[in-house]
């Protein structure tokens, strides 16, 4: 099996054993909680749509291990037209789904981990790179997916991990033995968790020589003994409670972020990728990031399109389509989404090939890209809620619709254009909400400037690869002052 | 001994990281003295010096040459990292350690 359907994917995620918390009590069976489910059926969307000839391109890739057609989420990018496809399934999926399909950040880790552990053993002579080629031929041939864990909980961020007060805040080593290693911490906002197969874990910052312990990288089943999760809140969560489905806004697609506990979690060596190597966590976290960069060009540009049809659709409903200045906001949010996907393209086509075979994107221009997204979705969100109007805010639940006497004013009052339903004014209006300020806002809003790293993570890489010192020496030569060393 | 033609093949150099000039020079006089023939953007010698500015690697991404190389682009070499200082050094090790191996396949 390389593929499978999205009912084998759903299938293989009950016989998971996972300890997961939501709202103070444990979770009897995640795949069927109304406010998780949502969540698990976006990852779905990733099996199902490989599933169709119309999206073959995009959706799967040829593996370089065996030959065989897998899912391009457990593909190692060959060429930088892979990098480029990879930006254009994740719009195709966030305009398929409207939220987050979670699957990305496990991509983006198997491509970080696959050439700096080549590197490592290049340098250091270790055998990191065979152990995790031969876990990822295994991904492959299960179509897993696989939780890319990096960000830790990191506690007082004026410190480094051994300085901490307390020594779990980021993930370390507490125990080395002939089998394998014992790690403890957290990592935490971590996305499609509770909808992965294992997790593939990584140091989130550089380290010096006495951060050795928490240099480590490994992959555990997401049911290991010692691992439970904590599900995160979302705003308007508890509305998938009420068994509606206008108020929720996008009823079958959402996101989630858990907390990631790892209470003494026993990993054998062939699941070890990195242990104490602490002068490569820099490198694996740059290219993560970098490789992460690149994916909000392309995931958050299909959910902007799904919020830019529904404001034109509400502004159509509202009767407000022919205004000048609707059209304007329009062309306007277009522009901003379609310069997001430049950068995400842009990244790709420049992208180069690393010692493993394994292309990396442009670092500057994938940072570059990141640095908009933390922007431009703000922007898309405050013109579709100028375009929407307060009663996108203001209207009344879908309970008072339903109802036989009140529905009726409701009909009446909240009708915009006579031809359109109110129905469907209230659908769209909803869907809206969810996008800027209910469940999927997590994705399209706060993700938008925190995942990936925040805002200043981008300025730093920025900074680092700018190429300010040619600049100055190319306006030096125009502006006719002596160049360096001529 | 066979003949040792190599071309050094830039970029475009729209924004290059490294001084591709001063590394070019630096490989030449490496190389001369050894009886290597070092000529500039050329398809027809035994090995290509592809020497890009940056990670783009636009020399070998569209040399469309299947010449043997040695891929610089911008701090990496054959895509592992350098230092600029140590790259022309390096650069030609590689290309002197492709010929020593050529001629030891040929004289077996």
């Amino acid at each position: 099996m390389t593929l499978k359907t999205p009912e084998q994917y759903e299938e293989s995620l009950r016989k998971l054993n996972l300890k997961v918390y939501l709202q103070g009590e444990l979770v009897e069976n995640p795949v069927d909680n109304p406010i998780i489910r949502p969540s698990m059926n976006a990852v779905k969307a990733t099996y199902e749509l490989a599933q169709k000839p119309e999206y073959k391109d995009l959706m799967t890739a040829t593996s370089h291990i065996t030959g065989k057609t897998i899912n391009r989420f457990c593909h190692l990018h060959q060429s930088s037209a892979d990098l480029v496809k990879k930006v254009k399934m994740q719009r195709l999926l966030g305009q398929k789904t409207a939220a987050c399909f979670q699957r990305c950040v496990g991509m983006d880790a198997i491509n970080a981990v696959d050439s700096t552990t080549f590197e490592m053993d290049q340098k250091l002579g270790t055998n990191y790179h065979d152990r995790f080629i031969k876990f990822l031929t295994t991904m492959q041939e299960e179509d897993w997916t696989v939780d890319g864990a990096m960000t830790d909980p990191k506690g007082d961020r004026s410190l480094s991990p051994s300085k901490q007060a307390d020594a779990d805040l980021f993930v370390h080593v507490v125990e080395k033995n002939a089998d394998g290693i014992v790690v403890r911490g957290a990592k935490a906002h971590q996305t499609g968790a509770i909808n992965s197969h294992w997790i593939l874990v990584m140091p989130t910052i550089s380290m010096g020589q006495e951060d050795a312990d928490y240099a480590v990288s490994f992959v555990a089943p997401a049911d290991a003994d010692g691992i439970f999760y904590i599900y995160g809140r979302q705003s308007c969560d508890t509305r998938k409670l009420e068994g509606g489905d206008i108020d929720v806004g996008n009823k079958q697609f959402g996101g989630h972020e858990a907390l990631m506990v790892f209470d003494d979690v026993f990993i054998p060596w062939e699941n070890v990728f990195m242990c104490g190597e602490y002068e490569f966590s820099g490198l694996l976290v740059e290219r993560f990031a970098g490789y992460h960069r690149q994916s909000y060009g392309g995931c958050k540009v299909g959910v902007g399109d799904v919020l830019i049809g529904a404001t034109a659709l509400a502004a159509d409903y509202n009767g407000a389509a022919k205004a000048s200045h609707v059209k304007d906001k329009l062309i306007e949010m277009m522009h901003l989404n379609e310069t997001l996907y430049a950068c995400g393209i842009a990244c790709s086509a420049e992208g180069c090939k690393t010692a493993s075979g394994t292309y990396l994107i442009d670092l500057l221009l994938a940072n570059v890209c990141k640095q908009n997204v933390t922007r431009f979705p703000y922007e898309i969100a405050r013109l579709a809620e100028d375009i929407a109007g307060g009663l996108m805010v203001t209207m009344p639940s879908e309970k008072d619709f339903r109802n036989p006497e009140i529905g009726k004013v409701v009909e009446k009052y909240f009708k915009g254009v006579a031809s359109v339903p109110t129905e469907h004014r209230m659908r769209i209006l909803r869907l809206i909400e969810n996008l800027t300020l209910g469940t999927a806002a997590v994705g399209y809003r706060t993700e938008s400037m925190h995942g990936a790293g925040s805002p200043q993570a981008q300025r730093i890489m920025i900074a680092r690869q700018g190429n300010l010192a040619q600049k100055k020496e190319l306006a030096k030569a125009i502006a006719g002052i002596p160049q360096a060393g001529k | 001994m066979i003949k040792r033609r190599i071309s050094i093949s830039f970029c475009g150099g729209c924004n290059p990281r490294i001084d591709r000039k001063r590394i070019a020079e630096e490989v030449e006089d490496y190389l001369t003295p050894d009886g290597y023939i070092v000529v500039y953007n050329s398809a027809e010698v035994d090995l290509i010096v592809y020497l890009s500015g940056c990670s783009a690697n636009c020399a070998h991404r569209y040399s469309g040459s299947d010449t043997p190389g040695v891929v610089v682009a911008g701090n990496t070499l054959n895509a592992m990292a350098v230092t600029a200082e140590e790259l022309s050094f390096l650069i030609s090790g590689k290309v002197s350690d492709y010929f020593e191996q050529l001629e030891k396949s040929l004289s077996r």
